[in-house]
């Protein structure tokens, strides 16, 4: 009977071997005995009508009593729960150094939950483990250190969190969820990725790791200020903002600032929308347009020089035919044969020039054949045909790139043709030699090719103006088609075209060509054999 | 009635020998001066006594827009600016002489207070007659 009313209302003298840990129990001395039948009985009603799951439990971690919620919660009849060691209930993992915990709070109870913020468990009869809220309270007036438990079965509350959770990664949007003190206590997956850090690497850590370093002394003011005085809203006001990932590379972003009421104090959901693509298209549309905007000024230019240098010969050949025709009328044959050769020379001339108008115009609109090119054999081949073999002019060549180059062929021969013919055009008489030196080299993405002369120079202020259609900046300037025609070919085949030159020193004029991918490999490959 | 002097500024051999040709039959205009580019043009008319203010008329130019290097317009400049500056001759009555009749060059001409006109090439005995008026006008 006595032993009935100390373990609590039902026998449990036949259940001996379901105690796995009642080794550790001892034995007790009957004063301390005495004293556990009386708060058995003290808290007996209170534990009976409690909805709440509960357990009394001895300073040596005995259960002395549990409420019927508990043992339905747990599946265990009270005969076969009392008198055992409260650590049949801890999972594995802890049980082992659980007395050490219950010893420790012993030491110092007071009222306060179990778990310091770590997920707490619990393992029922049948093995199942499900997740706890607990609560531990040193039992009042108690001359022994005993505790009543209370254990809320938060298994729902746990697949709510996991939905919810599960929620927020499906969102698209980055969302990092900061404290009133700036801390990190969510991050969703979008936001870890987006980051490029994992989840555990944000949690708990300053929101500023997150923000570039020029805005890091500041972000902390902006976050109290937001705390203080909370309304949903856009970061930045306006302004263009950029987060931080772990590289430390910075993207723009747009942020929507929601503050949020926990039981934890207030904090502030933040939404990340990565700009990145948006910026790059709003970036690649400024670009067409300019681009765009490039070629309506070309053509507008073309429209107006054709009308001066298309007309001018034209206007000429009509001003000496009407010459002409005074000079029949007076009988100067000569004078007329003088200026029918003429005209016919203008007329070849404009001939010629309509034809190199329209090369320029048709740059880039036919396809030409890519081929392996020998850049040497190119500059030797034109360098015979501009000079016949005879120039005053010394070509010097410094090729170190790797051959072969993959590129169209005649373009190619156009631009050397043109560089070179307008070295050799500028050469300084008042220089003894003359030398135009071609260089090359392979650079990351293709070639570099640079054609250098000691010629006269060109002016500082002309610099932009050779590249210009139908711009002759002196007497030796051919057709004003020459620069224009390699600038555009050169434009079209993804290159670059510069120029660096001092009156009376020299000119130099070099350009890229972009090797392609696929071709470029191949060369290499070949390059290397 | 004294004759015109003249200049025409035109880098096209051609287009000056026609306007030497057409104005010597028209005895109004004196020998045809010729300058090759807008700087030798600058270069006569500051410092050959013949083209400065001190004849009867005033100098009557020809000047064409597109040559290489100076075009005639910047020429033009250039010879306002002098013309202030140095408080230099300023007895001159520009006519713009261009294969263009584009609307931009005419509009940019009425720019100049030194332009009194245009006249499109090529020159003939119309042309002739044209530029007699504009520069009595």
């Amino acid at each position: 009977m006595c032993r009935e009313i100390l373990r609590g209302s039902v026998r449990v003298a036949d259940n001996n071997t379901q105690r796995p840990d009642i080794s550790a129990l001892g034995v007790r001395p009957p004063i301390q005995r005495v004293y556990h039948m009386l708060m058995i009985e003290k808290y007996r009603l209170a534990f009976d009508i409690s909805p709440v799951p509960m357990l009394l439990i001895a300073g040596d971690g005995e259960i002395l009593l549990a409420n019927s919620g508990f043992l339905e919660l747990f599946e265990y009849n009270a005969s076969e729960l009392i008198g055992l060691s409260v650590e049949v209930l801890v999972p594995a993992p802890t049980r082992e150094h659980h007395p050490e915990l219950r010893n420790a709070y012993h030491r110092v109870p007071t009222k306060r939950s179990m778990g310091a913020g770590r997920d707490l468990y619990g393992v029922t009869k049948s093995g199942n483990v499900i997740p706890l809220e607990l609560g531990l309270e040193p039992v009042p007036d108690s001359e022994e250190p005993m505790a009543l438990v209370a254990a809320i079965d938060i298994r729902q509350r746990k697949a709510h969190e996991v939905r919810l959770r599960q929620a927020m990664d499906a969102a698209a949007s980055a969302m990092v969820m900061v404290d009133h003190k700036g801390s990190i206590v969510f991050v969703n997956q979008a936001a870890a990725k987006l980051f490029q850090y994992e989840e555990r690497d944000l949690m708990g850590k300053r929101v500023e790791m997150l923000v570039p370093e020029e805005f890091q002394r500041a972000h902390p003011v902006y976050t109290s200020s937001f705390m203080s005085n909370s309304t949903a809203r856009s970061m930045g006001l306006g302004r263009d903002l950029f987060a931080r990932r772990r590289d430390g590379s910075q993207f723009p972003v747009e942020i929507a600032l929601t503050p949020v009421d926990t039981p934890e104090g207030k904090m502030v959901m933040s939404t990340i929308i990565d700009l990145s693509e948006r910026v790059a298209a709003a970036e690649e549309v400024a670009r067409k347009s300019k681009e765009l905007e490039a070629l309506n000024v070309e053509l507008s230019h073309f429209a107006y020089s054709a009308s001066h240098d298309l007309k001018a010969p034209l206007s000429s050949i009509v001003g000496l035919l009407n010459i002409c025709l005074q000079d029949l009328e007076t009988n100067d044959i000569d004078e007329v044969r003088a200026n029918m050769s003429k005209v016919m020379e203008i007329s070849r001339r404009s001939a010629d020039k309509i034809e190199a108008i329209l090369t320029v115009a048709r740059a880039g609109r036919d396809p030409v054949e890519r081929s392996l090119i020998q850049l040497e054999e190119i500059v030797q081949e034109t360098w015979l045909d501009l000079t016949g073999g005879k120039a005053g002019t010394e070509l010097l060549l410094d090729l170190d790139h790797k051959d072969p180059v993959m590129s169209e062929q005649t373009t190619l021969k156009v631009i050397i043709e043109n560089l070179l013919s307008n070295a050799l055009r500028y050469s300084d008489p008042k220089k003894s030699e003359h030398t135009i030196r071609v260089s090359s080299r392979t650079i990351d993405d293709g070639l570099h090719v640079a054609v250098s002369d000691n010629g006269v120079g060109i002016p500082e202020e002309n610099h932009d103006k050779v590249f210009l259609m139908f711009k002759r900046l002196d007497e030796r300037s051919g057709d004003g088609l020459g620069l224009a025609l390699v600038k555009k070919q050169i434009d079209r085949l993804g290159g670059e075209i510069t120029l660096k030159s001092t009156v009376g020193h020299g000119a130099e004029f070099s350009f890229t060509l972009p090797g392609e991918d696929e071709d470029l490999e191949q060369d290499s490959g070949d390059s290397r054999r | 009635m004294n004759k015109i002097p003249v200049i025409v500024v035109d880098d096209e051999t051609i287009d000056r020998y026609i306007v030497k040709r057409q104005l010597a039959k028209c005895d109004d205009f004196e020998q045809v001066l010729e300058a090759t580019t807008g700087a030798e043009f600058l270069e006569a008319y500051f410092s050959e006594p013949r083209l400065m203010s001190q004849q009867s008329q005033p100098l009557l130019v020809l000047m064409d827009i597109n040559m290489p290097q100076m075009s005639g317009f910047e020429t033009i400049e250039e010879l306002q600016r002098r013309m202030e500056a140095d408080s230099g001759p300023d007895n001159v009555i520009i006519l713009m002489f261009t294969s263009s009749n584009n609307p931009e060059d005419r509009a940019k001409a009425e720019l100049f207070p030194t332009v009194k006109g245009y006249v499109v090439k090529p020159l003939d005995e119309v042309g002739v007659q044209a530029i007699r008026a504009l520069y009595y006008a």
